[in-house]
């Protein structure tokens, strides 16, 4: 059985549960929209581990019964507002019951993709650049700072080829930083740290990787951040690409490193071949490649809940864990 | 010798404490107050190879990287006014504040009392079901804990336990004790509104273990420090700590009547304030052994 989390609103979760019933796979919907309500939980953390049961009205599933779960945590509730709650009370609730799901997600023994404590890494995306750059792939060079005089003679240094976007998952438009911004903008960065970085030259490559499996997609956009070339009538097109073996396992190990049954990994690959890594997300929106593309990500994503893979499940654990599970295979 | 520098609250008498240790030892010590970081700060870095190059400044002085040979961090990562972390740009500075302070704690190769793990940055409790996920093996009992949407299974659970039950909620440390049927009475008006989470309660001498591996101090519910009876789980307290990459934690503990011990959460943020003098200063200077090795007895 296999469990899918989120609001049906979501175009990820349409297509997942598109999938697994095109696939002929046996899956619950628990409906964010409707929890609490006509959808609940219950689960029990003991000595031999986790038990308990996900509910609707038209059915209960053991969680000892699931091969996987897939889990947005984006837009979490959504729906009618309670009046009883103030704001604040409202986003304590919210944050109760997200965390009534998210620990158990946590604490389940099948592929979970992704479990909230592999996901956080997301909100540091140069915390992110040092996990790349320790499974071999390059990072753009980089200036984090509040200081206006470091951003002039990084600009200088990199011969004004240079961007600023947010350090955390907070979502910002990338912008190319233009000697207009630096007379006019340049003192506001001493309220808040920013990101600058170098220009780097090239085409983006999008990875996801499903469990082992790399799927690449190569992307050629007249902007600098394809995501919205819709808005301002820039090109756009996309193309299934392969991999050098040595980037694929760099891509791969990335995920794993995190726990990550899931993710999507923006690269750019320069005229020269070289690969450089901007960040690792935890939960792909990978519905905008596969439509351009074709490319079955979401089917990849369905077998690996199903379970046929026994590895997979290690990608949602953290190394400690999938190295204990390792050795408990090993002895068996 | 290098500087030691403090990122917290002026208030903290965690890092005045420990402030005060130092300077007794002769450190340059400098605190970057959180409260009241910007727009006073002066950083920047240049993240990549050793992960070192840049400053760090406050109130005029600026210290490179290289010169730091120690962090306390006992940040909380809202650098803005409670006003302004209800704006969207309040929140956006929190934001970026916690990413940035996150990595460069990660990136730095000195002394970090706590780099925290991704999994840790938003759990400043650790509940039971954390611990499940992120301590294995776990030598501490747990005490059974159940999460429900249904009010069956809550009063199924109360009456599965030997004694007492306890709801908390989910994000934060208070407890409520629910043993009376006016207790159940109030847990069942929660029911549809809150998930309900309740934990066995474990009838023992409560113990609070401050940790700064490989030192443990053991202070019980006054806040005094307790000489004896606890050292067989030190070891086990500190296998916690580092289990969770932590330089500095405290332990709920419960020596249990049926001669187990329990563990009902770990704090990796802990606050001094029901400590007693004699308990704050012992932590202090056992946070002041951690972050400069070679200035005091070991």
């Amino acid at each position: 059985m296999i469990a899918v989390c989120g609001i049906l609103a979501d175009a990820m979760i349409e297509l997942m549960c598109a999938r697994l019933s095109d696939l002929g796979y046996d899956y619950f919907l628990f409906d964010h929209l409707h929890y609490p309500g006509r959808y609940g939980l219950t689960w029990e953390i003991g000595q031999d581990g986790v038990s308990g049961y996900l509910a609707s009205p038209e059915r209960k599933v053991d969680i000892a019964e699931l091969t996987g779960v897939y889990a947005r945590y984006v837009s979490y509730r959504g729906g009618p507002e309670d009046p009883r709650f103030s704001k604040l009370e409202r986003e304590m609730v919210d944050a109760e019951f997200q965390l009534s799901l998210m620990q158990l997600l946590d604490l389940l023994p099948c592929t979970v993709v992704n479990r909230a404590k592999a996901s956080t890494s997301n909100d540091s995306k140069i915390y992110q650049s040092f996990l790349a750059e320790s499974v071999g792939l390059r990072t753009p060079r980089t200036l984090v700072t509040t200081d206006p005089e470091e951003v002039q003679a990084f600009y200088e240094l990199c011969r004004k080829r240079v961007i600023y976007k947010s350090l955390s998952s907070v979502r910002s438009i990338i912008s190319r930083l233009g000697d207009d911004d630096l007379k006019t903008r340049l003192e506001r960065v001493r309220n808040c740290p920013t990101q600058f970085q170098e220009i780097v030259a090239g085409v983006d490559v999008r990875v996801h990787t499903v469990g082992r499996q790399v799927i690449a997609t190569e992307i050629e956009s007249d902007v600098s951040d394809y995501r919205y070339a819709g808005r301002g009538g820039g090109s756009l097109s996309m193309r299934p690409v392969e991999l050098p073996d040595h980037v694929a396992e760099a891509c791969v190990r990335m995920a794993h490193s995190l726990g990550l049954a899931l993710s999507g990994i923006d690269l750019r690959r320069t005229p020269g071949d070289e690969y450089y890594c901007f960040e690792i997300n935890p939960s792909p929106g990978f519905i905008f490649y596969e439509r351009m593309t074709g490319q079955p990500i979401s089917e990849a994503v369905a077998h690996l809940l199903c379970g046929s893979d026994p590895a997979a499940t290690e990608f949602g654990r953290t190394l400690g864990e999938a190295a204990a599970a390792a050795a408990a295979r090993a002895a068996r | 010798m290098g500087a030691i520098l403090i990122v917290g609250r002026q208030d903290d008498p965690c890092c005045q404490r420990v402030r005060q240790r130092l300077v007794e030892q002769g450190r340059d010590v400098a605190l970057v107050p959180e409260d009241r970081l910007l727009p006073g700060l002066g950083f920047a870095w240049k993240p990549g190879g050793a992960g070192a190059e840049g400053s760090v400044g406050y109130n005029g002085r600026k210290i490179r990287f290289a010169e730091i040979d120690a962090i306390l961090s006992r940040a909380w990562s809202v650098p803005v006014s409670p006003q302004a972390f209800e704006t969207g740009d309040g929140r956006y500075v929190c934001a970026e504040w916690n990413a940035l302070l996150m990595a460069w704690l990660h990136a730095m190769p000195c002394i970090v009392v706590n780099r925290l793990r991704p999994e840790l940055w938003y759990k400043a409790q650790l509940n039971p079901a954390d611990l499940a996920s992120l301590v294995s093996p776990m030598r501490f009992r747990l005490p059974r804990s159940l999460v429900t949407t249904n009010l069956d299974d809550a009063n199924g659970f109360c009456r599965s336990v030997r004694g007492a039950t306890r709801y908390s909620p989910l994000t934060g440390a208070s407890r409520y004790r629910i043993q009376t049927e006016t207790d159940r009475e109030k847990l069942a008006a929660l029911n549809g509104s809150l998930p309900l989470h309740l934990t066995e309660a474990i009838e023992g001498r409560a113990v609070e273990a401050f940790v700064v591996p490989p030192e443990v101090l053991f202070v019980d519910a006054a806040g005094q420090l307790i000489a004896e009876g606890c050292d067989a789980v030190a070891g086990h307290c500190a296998e916690i700590a580092n289990a969770l990459g932590l330089g500095f934690c405290r332990l709920a503990l419960v020596d249990a009547r049926d001669g187990d011990w329990y563990c009902l959460g770990v704090d990796r943020a802990p606050q001094l304030y029901d400590c007693a003098t004699e308990t704050q200063d012992r932590i202090a200077s056992a946070l002041a052994r951690a972050l400069a090795p070679a200035a005091g007895p070991k």
